[in-house]
């Protein structure tokens, strides 16, 4: 399932690096961190809105019960990376 | 989504500074980012009304259509969509929430 996150959002999201993880290993709950240039400038909620719809189907058939996502410009994500990224 | 699913979504959000779409109600949410974004708006003490969208699938679906979001809760003020958990959360820590509540 986390490949499938990965290349829905890698799709639909221009130049995008995707991490994907499944912290409760449940198989519903998962975490993501998409860093992408298009993010530049936009409302963080326009970023998520962005990443989320790209998985309606997967939302509404509660396949994916949950995603908690962060999302960053490039730029951005040097600066907090090191957080993440362990 | 029928006409008056979205009218009455427009007049929840529109006669209500703050309203929040979520699974159960405040006193006894039924699911963890719910109960997550009532903690936030307590702790912020602001006053807001809320409807369980477990108890009403037309309001459900229709919401998710309506913010182009498709997941619950779905937290609204003045009349706009701002977010759902992770936003919410996130404004709140950044202090954007608190300037939003207030103005």
């Amino acid at each position: 399932m986390i490949e499938k996150i990965k290349e829905k959002i890698e799709s639909s999201v221009e130049a995008a690096t995707v991490y994907v993880r499944d912290p409760m290993s449940d198989g519903q709950h998962f975490e993501a961190i998409v860093i992408a240039p298009q993010f530049e400038g936009m409302l963080l909620v326009k970023q998520h809105q962005l990443v989320m719809n790209t998985l309606k189907d997967e939302f509404k058939g509660d396949v994916v019960h949950a995603l908690q996502l962060k999302t960053f410009t490039p730029q951005k994500w040097e600066e907090v990376k090191s957080q993440y990224i362990n | 989504m029928d006409e008056n699913t979205k009218q009455e979504i427009e007049k929840d959000i529109k006669e209500n500074k703050v309203f929040l779409y979520m699974k159960g109600n405040p006193e006894m949410p039924q699911c963890g980012f719910s109960s997550q974004v009532v903690s936030i708006l307590n702790q912020f003490g602001v006053e807001y009304k809320s409807k369980d969208v477990l108890s009403d699938e037309a309001i459900r679906e229709g919401i998710k259509e309506y913010a182009n979001w498709p997941t619950i809760p779905q937290l609204y003020v003045k009349g706009e969509f701002v977010g759902g958990c992770d936003i919410i959360t996130e404004m709140a820590q950044s202090g954007d929430l608190g300037k939003l509540l207030s103005e």
